[in-house]
């Protein structure tokens, strides 16, 4: 314990001895200068208190502008790194706060006993962990995960951003990557280990480029010192752990870095599933006063794909919307309209004649009926004709569930929707407009693939005919190949046709509706559809 | 190292506060005013015959210093440098303590030729001011006022002496003055006459002249014929004299009154006490050497601009080749200033006068304007040199003067 007590006196003051130094003198300093004014005058004593403020105020200018000289031209500043160093159970973020990502907790619970029980491991022979990796797309939060790290192994934290370390002069990045260490090893020293944790590794960990010119020598050099510094020949080998955060591919990295004994752990932290969602919102929910009649199961539905930090944002914007409109709580609709904000973008409405909202009522319903009668894995949660960005109305589905493969059911399906648009057009007003032109790319797009691609024709095409150059297919063959494709998109709009010309009613009546309101949302929508009895229980959303 | 730097902060924060605290305590509080200064005078200066004395709100100091002038008159830089480190213990003192001082008056007497002094008079603040840099040092030696002189009431007390010693040796000055120094010249037996005095009490009627009330015991042996005048003069009797000094008059005495004289067949008595009282004392330094009562701000006030009109007409070279100032001399009376000048035009110049009076007023309205000054009515100009031409302001006209909201010719 008193070897442990003396370890830190001695640990503070080779990190802190500058200062105390400095301090010490400004404690002499002011006691001199007490006692020098007691043997003044009054009258001088009261001259010199009174002239104080001007004096320190000069003083300051004087430092800082000897300051300024120094960074400018001294360099002395430029290596400096403004580390934020905490002490981990400062940083106050525990497990039960990492929320989302079950596995990479598990993962990341392995790594702190690892850390924990290092002398263990070392006496037993084991390999101390070195380095950390964390991978996954941003906003799923790698560097909240960091912290819970650091607080859960209970040791200081160094945060940097990987951006901090380049600069336009080289050699200054290497020696901020040294000076960061440096003061690791100190920490550890007293501590017993340290974490630092690099965001944005790519910043200085991409593959080293060599080049006659020079260039990217600034990062080459940065990278390099860390790669000694994480593995090199070192005096003495602290307990120091690195855990870098990157949402760049693996292969972006340079392989140096990703070998064992540097990041030699990585930790894939991808976005929610649906349970892990539901979570997700439950959590942030808890921090704003909410409806408690939200379904947050829908919500969870309706969020698919979306990271915790989205989901987050999310919230938080339905939040304001709710402020807006001056309610209490946060309720369905203000979520709704937050995710819509967020996915679809701000309404702005466009001044359209009466004939062009029509025949986009009638474009939006088209995909709205062919979506909800015959989409197998998609719910429609929302048909408005308010213009968005560059869309002048819009349906908007969501996947019941994460689906990471799409079978022929669902690629017809998604055509079929596209091709609505167009016949209900055509099926109103015996005309056309271009509106359709972003469903018709989307129409050719997927039949082209299904036939060229994976093999979903029906005249039994198999392979991948894209891969082989044009000029060695047989012009027969691509005619072939093309047939095909325009029998399925002729397939689909037949198909489409049929649909609704016999569902004609129902595509009337939510023009109608859609005209009135401008905007459906998928309770008015479902009760539509049962009104009129088609409503599908199986497919409803919870 | 969060708590630590808090420590730190709290270490200094604390330090700076007690020694902020430590320093709000005078250095000369009230109460030891006179002993500090003449521990500084003594310690410091090796001055240990210094004598101080409180007024008031006004700090009297004196010091004899022998040898003041030279034989010839000369002010002597000893001396000087003497009274300039009693200055400085009175400027060290008045300027660190918490009593409510307002002026500062320093008399430096020459002990060996009587009469002689130097006198300094100072308003506290204008000390504190230019320390602070808030005047200019030259600002400052117009705001102080410095009399070189010699005190006719001292002179005249020495002279009283003097000529009472000369008569008790029974020289032929009692012969000559038998009939004024009524009646022990005239009923006692010669040589057997001896005057004692045992009270002086004297007034400054002016820069040159004062006034002696004396007091004595007149002791003789009646001359034959004469002894029945012992049962009106016992030996021994009290009589009275009342001596006008004039320091420009050749004997310095000029006139001797006595309380008793002969007239008509039969003895006669004056009241001198009364005809004495009737007489104002301009004088502000007593015999003893400190001040006669507490300054006041009007007084030094008119004696600094009185100081300010002679140093306009003789340090400016413009001004003192057109113009001669033959004396300036200021008072405050009835909450009303009053300047008296002699300034006469050299060569008659055209528009003298206006200059004359035009730059007075400015000044005045100017230093008064500085010193906040607001104890008076308004200030009447006279030059004496100009058939006793008198201008006369009010307070507001003379601020307005001072702001050009008045022109000269309006006045005059």
């Amino acid at each position: 314990m008193a070897f442990m007590t003396y370890r830190k006196l001695r640990m503070h003051f080779m990190e802190h001895w500058v200062k105390i130094i400095i301090g010490f003198t400004i404690i002499i300093l002011i006691i001199l200068s007490i006692w020098g004014m007691m043997s003044l005058e009054s009258f001088y004593r009261k001259l010199t208190i009174a002239q104080m403020p001007i004096s320190i105020l000069l003083a300051g200018l004087n430092a800082g502008i000897f300051v300024f000289m120094y960074m400018i031209f001294l360099q002395g500043g430029f290596s400096k790194i403004k580390q934020t160093t905490v002490k981990g159970q400062n940083v106050n973020i525990h497990w039960e706060d990492v929320i989302g990502m079950e596995e990479a907790k598990q993962e990341a619970l392995e790594v702190v006993e690892l850390i924990k029980d290092r002398t263990k491991l070392s006496k037993i022979g084991g390999k101390i962990l070195r380095g950390l990796l964390l991978v996954g797309p941003p906003g799923c939060g790698k560097t909240y995960l960091a912290k819970a790290i650091a607080t859960e192994a209970g040791i200081p934290f160094i945060s940097m951003s990987g951006s901090e370390f380049t600069e336009i002069f080289v050699g200054v990045g290497a020696a901020r990557v040294r000076k960061l260490f440096k003061k690791a090893r100190t920490l550890a020293y007293g501590h017993g280990a340290c974490i630092i944790f690099i965001d944005e590794l790519d910043a200085i960990g991409r593959q080293r480029t060599f080049s006659f010119m020079g260039g990217g020598q600034e990062t080459n050099s940065t990278q390099n010192q860390l790669l000694v510094e994480m593995d090199g020949l070192q005096e003495k080998d602290y307990n120091v752990i690195i855990i870098g955060a990157t949402n760049a591919a693996e292969g972006v990295l340079d392989e140096a870095l990703l070998r064992p004994g540097r990041f030699d752990r990585k930790i894939y932290i991808d976005r929610p599933n649906l349970q892990e969602r539901e979570k997700v919102f439950d959590y942030y929910l808890k921090k704003v006063k909410y409806d408690r009649d939200i379904d947050i199961g829908r919500l969870a539905r309706q969020a698919v794909h979306k990271s915790p930090a989205e989901i987050e944002n999310m919230i938080k914007e339905a939040a304001l919307i709710a402020t807006r409109n001056k309610k209490d709580i946060v309720g369905h609709k203000e979520l709704s309209e937050a995710m819509e904000r967020i996915d679809m973008g701000l309404k702005h409405r466009k001044h359209m004649t009466k004939e062009e909202k029509e025949m986009v009522a009638f474009h939006e319903t088209g995909h709205l009926v062919v979506m909800y009668m015959l989409h197998p894995t998609d719910d429609v949660f929302k048909a408005s004709i308010i213009s968005r960005k560059e869309a002048l109305g819009v349906v908007h589905h969501q996947p019941r569930e994460e689906l990471y493969t799409n079978n022929k059911e669902k690629i017809l399906a998604d055509i079929k929707v596209s091709i609505g648009g167009y016949v209900a057009e055509k099926t109103r007003f015996g005309t056309t407009s271009d509106g359709v032109a972003m469903d018709f790319r989307n129409v050719m797009w997927k039949a082209h693939n299904m036939v060229w691609m994976v093999g979903m024709s029906d005249a039994g095409y198999i392979g991948d005919y894209t891969i082989i150059p044009k000029f060695q297919l047989s012009e027969s063959l691509k005619e072939r190949l093309n047939a095909e494709t325009d029998k399925i998109i002729k397939s689909c709009l037949k198909d489409v046709e049929d649909l609704l010309k016999k569902e004609w009613p129902i595509v009337e009546r939510f023009v109608k509706e859609l005209l009135e309101k401008e905007e459906l949302e998928y309770d008015e929508i479902e009760a539509i559809f049962k009104e009129c009895g088609k409503s599908h229980n199986c497919k409803k959303p919870a | 190292m969060n708590a630590c730097l808090k420590k730190y902060k709290a270490l200094i924060a604390l330090l700076i506060l007690a020694g902020l605290s430590a320093c709000n305590k005078p250095s000369y509080p009230t109460g030891k005013i006179e002993e500090s200064v003449l521990k500084l005078c003594k310690n410091e200066y090796k001055l240990d015959n210094v004598q101080v004395k409180v007024i008031g709100s006004t700090l009297g100091v004196y010091i004899p210093v022998e040898g003041l002038v030279s034989p010839d008159l000369k002010f002597n830089e000893k001396a000087g440098k003497k009274i300039e480190d009693v200055a400085i213990s009175i400027h060290r003192v008045t300027t660190s303590t918490d009593m409510p001082l307002k002026f500062y008056i320093l008399t430096a007497r020459d002990t060996k030729t009587v009469g002689v002094e130097f006198i300094l008079t100072g308003f506290i603040y204008d000390v504190v001011r230019v320390r602070l840099y808030d005047i200019s040092r030259g600002e400052y030696f117009q705001r102080i006022l410095r009399d070189f002189r010699f005190n006719p009431a001292i002179t005249g007390e020495q002279k009283a002496r003097e000529l009472f010693d000369g008569l008790n040796k029974n020289s032929a000055l009692a012969e000559s003055l038998k009939s004024i120094l009524y009646p022990v010249y005239i009923i006692g037996k010669p040589g057997s006459q001896k005057i004692e005095i045992t009270d002086i009490e004297s007034k400054e009627l002016s820069e040159r002249e004062s006034l002696l009330y004396i007091k004595t015991i007149e002791a003789y042996e009646p001359s034959p014929g004469f002894e029945a005048y012992t049962a009106v003069f016992p030996p021994g009797f009290n009589n009275e004299y009342l001596f006008l000094i004039d320091l420009s008059f050749g004997n310095t005495i000029k006139e001797i009154v006595s309380k008793y004289f002969y007239s008509n067949n039969e003895i006669r008595q004056r009241n001198l006490k009364d005809t004495f009282e009737q007489y104002k004392d301009s004088g502000i330094i007593g015999i003893d050497g400190f001040p006669k009562k507490d300054l006041d701000m009007g007084w030094f006030l008119s004696q600094q601009i009185s100081r300010r009109i002679k140093s306009i007409f003789e340090e400016d070279k413009k001004l003192k080749n057109d113009f001669k100032l033959a004396s300036s001399q200021g008072e405050i009376k009835d909450l009303l200033f009053q300047f008296k000048f002699n300034i006469a035009s050299n060569n008659n110049k055209a528009g003298g006068h206006k200059i004359i009076f035009s730059r007075i007023i400015k000044m005045t309205g100017t230093v008064l304007h500085l010193y906040a000054f607001e104890g008076y009515e308004g200030a009447e100009f006279i030059n004496s040199a100009e058939n006793e031409k008198k201008v006369y302001l009010s307070k507001k006209d003379l601020e307005r003067f001072r702001k050009n909201e008045i022109k000269i010719e309006g006045l005059l």
